[in-house]
């Protein structure tokens, strides 16, 4: 009979250590407890279990506070990290990269545009843009200053040879740090 | 918790340093649960860095429900599992490949933590038993046993925490502490239990 009790009880030993159960089922145990020693050492064992798991994962503050230290400064680092490459601009990224790549082939395609657009220039005669001449056989069509790149079209006099010049700015954190890719067609 | 809903809206809105708040209120308890699911200091340094980031990618998905603290936690402990599962992975991939190099320590074994000058030896020995005996609790167990008694929280904040029945927290708490007495008994003082009425 009473071992039929006890094993109730101690179904309730966990929740009861813990604050868990309601006050009228708290008291019940409680009362139980008084009259029972192998309840009460269930309960025992039970408290000094939990003491032994936090003592075993306590560190000494030595090794928290220097971890924590660590976790801190990693977080605030990566955050940074983060941040950089999310605001990097669009080129840079895979977009970016793919349009570099496509720029091989994008900029004939441009140059035969050009070529239409100096055949429109030839028929229609409207005045030219010339922005600037960069060499004395040389002579700028046209321009298309971006953010960060600018595309060049020349037309040499001498022959009929278009060359495109795409200026792109590599690293937009540093200042001036442009290169010049020459593509022709 | 309204300092948290304020730092959170700052975080929200790109405020690093805001973020940082959190991140210096918080990184304790994070630390520590990663530290009690894989018992390596090292590993719980990389799963709480991990999991502050991707709560800083994710923050403006963030409702606000349940409180920063919560979450944090959520992400953490899923952070923790899906590392676990990939070291497992690793471990067996390892292990396969050093069968035959006996000489060689197996990699399953646990790695001893780093020196800790100020404890005594038998205490750094009974911390090593305790925490290799929380290691070997099944994963549900161990988190359900971390969140109690490291933590603290109540058997619903475990429920929440971890999207099961407060019954099953009731179970589960039940079922790891059997576990772990079996394993602490030697430890166990019976003299104290006699002494008390
Ligand atoms: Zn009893």
């Amino acid at each position: 009979m009473k071992k039929n009790r006890c094993s109730k009880i101690l179904e309730w030993i966990g929740p009861y250590a813990d604050g868990e159960l309601s006050p009228s089922r708290s008291a019940m145990i409680g009362e139980h407890l008084k009259d029972c020693l192998s309840c009460r050492t269930a309960l025992e064992r039970l408290r000094q279990t939990q003491e032994l798991i936090r003592q075993g994962f306590a560190f000494s503050t030595v090794e928290e506070k220097s971890d924590l230290e660590a976790l801190h400064s990693r977080v605030k680092h990566g955050i940074r990290l983060q941040e950089a490459e999310s605001k990097e601009p669009w080129w840079s990224g895979d977009l970016g990269s793919l349009l570099f790549r496509w720029a091989r082939i994008l900029v004939p395609s441009a140059v035969a545009a050009a070529l239409v657009a100096g055949i429109f220039f030839k028929v229609y005669n409207p005045p030219l843009s010339v922005i600037k001449t960069a060499g004395k056989n040389e002579c700028i069509i046209d321009s298309i200053e971006g953010a960060n790149s600018t595309v060049l079209l020349f037309k040499t006099h001498d022959s009929d040879m278009t060359v495109i010049w795409l200026s792109v700015d590599i690293e937009p954190y540093k200042d001036a740090s442009n290169s010049w890719i020459p593509y022709s067609a | 918790m309204s300092e948290d809903l304020e730092w959170v809206r700052r975080s929200q809105d790109g405020d690093q340093e805001a973020f940082s708040e959190l991140v210096r209120k918080y990184q304790k308890r994070v630390y520590y649960l990663a530290y009690g699911m894989t018992g390596n200091r090292e590993d719980a340094l990389d799963i709480a860095q991990e999991a502050f980031l991707k709560a800083f990618r994710s923050m403006k998905g963030f409702q606000g429900g349940g409180g920063f603290y919560t979450w944090i936690y959520r992400i953490t402990y899923n952070q923790t599992i899906d590392f676990m599962r990939k070291e497992w992975r690793k471990k067996k991939l390892e292990y396969q490949d050093n069968q035959d190099l006996t000489e060689k320590e197996s990699p399953i074994m646990a790695v001893p933590s780093a020196s800790n000058p100020g404890q005594d030896m038998a205490q750094k020995e009974l911390n090593r038993v305790i925490m290799d005996a929380v290691q070997s609790l099944p994963e549900q167990h161990r988190s359900v046993i971390l969140l109690r008694e490291i933590e603290g929280l109540s058997y619903d904040e475990i429920a929440e925490m971890l999207r099961i029945r407060k019954g099953t927290v009731m179970s589960r708490l039940h079922y790891a502490r059997q576990e772990l007495q079996k394993v602490l008994m030697p430890y166990i003082k019976e003299g104290e239990i006699r002494e008390k009425k």
